[in-house]
């Protein structure tokens, strides 16, 4: 009863549960946010299950290198950069004789929550030669993460929207899109995955764009700096990214970008982590105008990286 | 010096109109916040911090225009303070919840912590009002 008499008194439980209720918003913001959580790999291994190990793979030699190209024996690159819808592209056209050479990279090279670091950073780490933001997994706890045949998270994006919808890359190159909601992680092992992101939605499948005007991210409705993939053919895709939120460039929308990649010859294109993550990098510079608090013109960091390199 | 009835009632009145100003002030604010947010998410919304005025709006105002009108005796109840205390407390519990729902929304992310917030701010509101319901049958 002195306990209740005590919270009787005006203001005392006000100002105790106020701090109460401070701390544990803080808390919650804080994990969210900002409070790097290394986690571990799922342990599910297969039979075929990829190493990761490009040990079988020739080294980087004789590469003719420009401002927007590569060339060497197995991988070849070109970036182009154009105007559309208000807004500037750049598109890189990649050809690889070996699916091992598209790879994905963490941030610190460690697997976990609010674990970041900007696109170029983690591609200069990776000795990468083109790079491209990834899904920034680690911006939620739900979503498959498989990455350079290794399982990490094996949670399904259960959401309903288009966010359940994963890119899988095979371990011939092809790509495909599975519902995460209806894919058991264990037969993907078993395949012998080689990537796998959620995000989305999808832009194209099976040669047929599967957006419309209406479609976005979230709620989101405005036009965006965007990041997508898409494939071509066998071992030919393409990196795709807009600026947007600037003044020079209003960004893209999701059917304009799946137009775009429509008109490149894409028969299957995704779309990443967009808005401030959208990042390209080519040969140790950023080839976009990454944007971050609104339209401040700097790197943001993601917690992950498609890239090509050996 | 002798308390009527009808000086009871008036301080109940006052102590009420205070309580549904403050949750009117209080709903402004979050109508107000979520304008302010939506400045900044690039056009991204969420139900969550767009709806989360219901809570001191229906919760609060209408409570407390009810208590006025229908039982303002419930003022002076043994444990009014308590039901105070735990009642409030609940409502702004789960409007914080519904606000930390939408930025995560709009950000994208989730927080598996968040049910917490929920879990505690009902119980806090359901005793809460079992605790008005027994001051009003003790008065």
């Amino acid at each position: 009863m002195s306990m209740i008499k005590f919270f009787q008194k005006p203001y005392r439980w006000a100002i105790i549960y106020a701090i109460i209720l401070s701390l544990s918003v803080t808390f919650v913001l804080l994990n969210t946010f900002v409070i790097p959580q290394a986690e571990t790999k799922i342990d599910l291994t297969s039979d075929t299950q990829n190493s990761g190990n490009s040990s079988n793979l020739s080294d980087q030699s004789d590469a003719t290198i420009t401002d927007t190209s590569y060339k060497d024996d197995n991988i070849q690159i070109t970036i182009d950069t154009v105007r559309e819808y208000d807004t500037t592209v750049y598109i890189a056209d990649i050809q690889v004789l070996d699916i091992k050479y598209l790879k994905a990279a963490f941030a610190s090279s460690t697997y976990g929550r609010n674990i970041k670091d900007t696109t170029s950073n983690i591609a200069e780490d990776n000795n990468a030669i083109l790079a491209i933001n990834g899904d920034y997994y680690g911006f939620r706890d739900y979503g498959f993460v498989l990455r350079n045949g290794v399982l990490y998270r094996d949670t399904a994006d259960t959401t309903g929207d288009e966010g359940s919808e994963a890119l899988v890359i095979d371990s011939d190159g092809d790509f495909s899109i599975v519902d995460e909601s209806q894919t058991d992680i264990q037969d993907l092992v078993d395949q012998n995955i080689w990537q796998m992101f959620s995000f989305g939605p999808t832009l194209i499948n099976n040669g047929e764009i599967s957006v419309t005007a209406s479609s976005e991210v979230g709620k989101s409705m405005n036009s965006n700096p965007r990041t997508a993939i898409g494939q071509i053919s066998a071992l030919h895709y393409i990196f795709v990214v807009s600026d947007g939120r600037t003044s020079a460039s209003s960004g893209l929308t999701l059917l304009e970008l799946a137009l775009i990649m429509y008109d490149k010859g894409c028969t299957l294109a995704y779309n990443l982590d967009g808005g401030g993550s959208s990042t390209i990098w080519f040969n140790g510079e950023v080839v976009n105008n990454p944007t971050t608090n609104g339209d401040t013109i700097s790197e943001r960091s993601v917690s992950d990286i498609v890239y090509i390199g050996y | 010096m002798t308390l009527y009835t009808s000086d009871i009632n008036k301080a109940a009145t006052q102590q009420l109109n205070k309580k549904i100003n403050s949750y009117i002030a209080f709903t402004a604010f979050c109508i107000v916040f979520d304008r302010i947010y939506a400045l900044f998410s690039h056009g991204v919304s969420s139900a969550s911090m767009s709806l989360m005025f219901l809570y001191p709006l229906i919760g609060g105002v209408l409570l407390f225009v009810l208590i006025k009108n229908l039982a303002p005796h419930a003022c002076g109840a043994k444990y009014y303070r308590l039901f105070l205390n735990s009642y409030n407390s609940g409502i702004i519990t789960l409007t914080i919840a519904s606000a930390l729902a939408g930025v995560f929304a709009i950000a994208g992310t989730s927080s598996p912590y968040l049910i917490y917030f929920i879990i505690c701010g009902w119980a806090m509101i359901i005793l809460g009002l079992f605790t008005l319901a027994v001051s009003l049958f003790q008065f």
